[in-house]
């Protein structure tokens, strides 16, 4: 038998926030994660919590669907009643994703909805101009297990994206991109409400991602040498928008930090020059760490890849207070923390690749090495090498985090 | 400096335009497609993907120089054709089914032509039925095959047998790539070599080919 869903959960944010900036010793083994995939969250709410919510029906599968977004920015950019907490499903949501992260032992509530809300408006405003990515027509079927699969899988279009051009620039009425509109002060009142003692909610913000579906990856790639400028101003806007949104989350008291998730390498380097990287993005991420560091709050970096050749920036220039994120193939945890373990936190480490296909008995050693190498020194919270991705076996996870929560050094 | 060199610089400093204009003035000036291919164009791609390996390069300063090779190359392709001048050798790449990320196996496929190398890319999301079709078809020396996902690239060893089950399989080497892939993962499926990336993968391919 399992040890979660746990039946007494102790949230501590704050002694997670000190063991993160290494103002204390880890007194337990607390737990990270940017997100899990809804289908997991779906899965263990409904069949091992006791949590009585309504059953998994059509109305609550579109509440949290990439299409129920969209009808929202459109009532919401249409001038249409909006409110972020729509109804009941999108209460429901909330309330199911705190029970899933309470009773699985963090100390926070991930989120991405205000994000996920911003991105809505600018991807209804490009269609509604004309300008479309292909991100839907790219999908395969699911390759995760029957049980937690999502039919087909949508993969990142990454030669073009709305914007090739400056007429395509101008096309967008990024002004109406207007956050004000959001309602994020009733969205964080009802967070506040429901969200148990001792947790927080996370602000999730991002850049460089936006920048590349805006562009396309392989369009910005040549537009950074034959039109740089339009490079920047799709990062200008993008950096700004991402800035007024951390504005108007990390004012509020349940929030608990800024989390930037920009994927910035990849297998065996950074995903553009670090010198491209200094210009275009590292300058926004400094803008954010300042801002959150004034609100008395941390910024953590979820970026996957090599990102090693802009780590100091990182951590010098930028101020980051935490990094997640990592693949075996690339630099462990363990070698992570021996390297920049005093200096930042890391976060997570267990190794997608590993966590997918090792049998439960190596996958369990395995964990506990990680634990026993980083544990000791402090500045460390456990969880996944990226995220709870719906493609990883469920008993791997559960065991994963049995791991952690048997952990006592 | 000479016309083939000024074609090699032109690469190596992103310059499209500039390749596609000194490529038909060394043609006009009585050099051979072939020249142009082997003393200009492969030599600048080589110094491309040393550079990548070595880090002082990064995707898209190799995407901008295969823009310039490509301006270039699609100049001489149909005198290359016309005059039967050789590849280094024949590469059918794609990635596997459910997998459709393909950036990585562009990258290769840009590295192998710059190479001299004649690449088949069967872009995303190939079945081992597609792979088996592709080198029915065209003969390949080698087949690569990339994934990004952990849960994807388990398609591989399936690609290897039906490549068996054909009879197909000893005739050609495979060498496989992408995220989650490692060595490890290479010789436990099979296959003939690994990749971490796209410089290395032009290395492999010439060592199997000796």
């Amino acid at each position: 038998m399992g040890s979660f869903p746990l039946k007494d959960p102790k949230p501590d944010f704050e002694a997670l926030e000190a063991v993160v900036l290494g103002r204390a010793e880890p007194k337990r083994v607390h737990f990270v994660e940017e997100f899990a995939d809804v289908e997991v969250i779906d899965y263990i709410v409904q069949n091992m919590m006791e949590e009585d919510f309504p059953s998994l029906d059509e109305t609550w599968a579109s509440a949290g669907s990439d299409s129920h977004l969209l009808a929202k920015a459109q009532k919401l950019l249409s001038g249409g009643a909006f409110k972020m907490i729509d109804g009941e499903p999108d209460e429901i949501r909330i309330k199911r994703d705190i029970a899933f992260y309470h009773r699985m032992g963090f100390d926070y509530l991930p989120d991405l909805a205000p994000w996920h809300m911003m991105c809505a408006m600018f991807g209804t405003l490009a269609t509604e101009q004309g300008l479309a990515s292909s991100f839907e027509s790219h999908s395969a079927p699911d390759t995760a297990d029957e049980s937690l699969s999502r039919g087909m899988r949508n993969w990142m279009e990454e030669k073009i994206g709305f914007v090739s051009s400056w007429e395509d620039f101008e096309r967008i009425p990024w002004e109406r991109v207007d956050l004000d509109m959001l309602g994020i002060d009733e969205y964080y009142a009802f967070m506040a409400k429901h969200l148990p003692d001792g947790m927080k909610v996370t602000a999730l913000g991002c850049t460089f991602g936006p920048v590349v579906t805006t562009l396309g990856f392989e369009t910005m790639c040549t537009l950074l040498y034959e039109d740089p400028d339009l490079v920047r101003a799709v990062a200008e806007k993008w950096g700004r928008l991402n800035l007024e949104l951390y504005e108007r989350m990390l004012s509020h008291e349940c929030v608990g930090f800024a989390w930037q998730a920009d994927d910035l390498g990849y297998k065996t380097q950074t995903l553009l020059s670090p010198a491209h990287l200094r210009e275009y993005v590292l300058p926004w991420f400094a803008q954010y760490a300042d801002l959150a560091h004034r609100h008395g709050k941390m910024l953590w970096l979820h970026s996957c890849g090599n990102i090693y050749a802009i780590m100091e920036d990182l951590i010098e220039d930028v101020g980051i207070d935490a990094q997640q994120s990592f693949q075996d193939e690339i630099m462990p945890i363990t070698d992570f923390m021996d390297t920049y373990g005093g200096r930042i936190a890391g976060l997570g480490g267990v190794d997608m690749d590993k966590l997918c296909r090792l049998p439960k008995p190596e996958l369990s050693a395995y964990c506990r090495s990680i634990l026993d190498h980083c544990m000791p020194k402090g500045r460390y919270a456990y969880g996944t090498g990226n995220s709870v991705a719906n493609y990883v076996p469920l008993d791997n996870y559960l065991a994963m985090m049995d791991e952690g929560y048997r952990y006592r050094g | 400096m000479s016309v083939l060199k000024e074609i090699g610089e032109s690469v190596l400093s992103y310059q499209p335009k500039k390749a596609e204009e000194l490529t038909r003035r060394a043609l006009d000036e009585g050099k051979s497609a072939a020249e142009i291919l082997n003393e200009g164009l492969i030599p600048a791609m080589d110094t491309v993907g040393k550079k990548y390996e070595g880090g002082e390069i990064y995707v898209p300063e190799m995407l901008m120089a295969a823009k310039s090779m490509k301006a270039a190359l699609a100049i001489l392709r149909p005198i290359l054709a016309e005059t039967g001048v050789e590849s280094k050798g024949k590469v059918v790449i794609g990635t596997v089914e459910g997998d459709l990320h393909d950036i990585g196996q562009n990258l290769v496929s840009i590295m192998l032509e710059g190479a001299g190398y004649d690449v088949h890319n069967l872009g995303i999301d190939n079945t081992a039925d597609a792979f088996v079709e592709a080198v029915k078809e065209t003969s390949p020396d080698v087949v690569a095959m990339s994934a990004l996902l952990t849960t994807t690239m388990i398609q591989m060893p399936g690609v290897i047998e039906g490549l068996k089950e054909a009879g197909l399989r000893d005739g050609v080497k495979i060498i496989i790539g992408g995220a989650p892939v490692t060595e490890e993962y290479a010789n436990q499926i099979g296959a003939d070599g690994y990749a971490k990336d796209a410089a290395a993968a032009v290395t492999l391919v010439r060592d199997l080919l000796k």
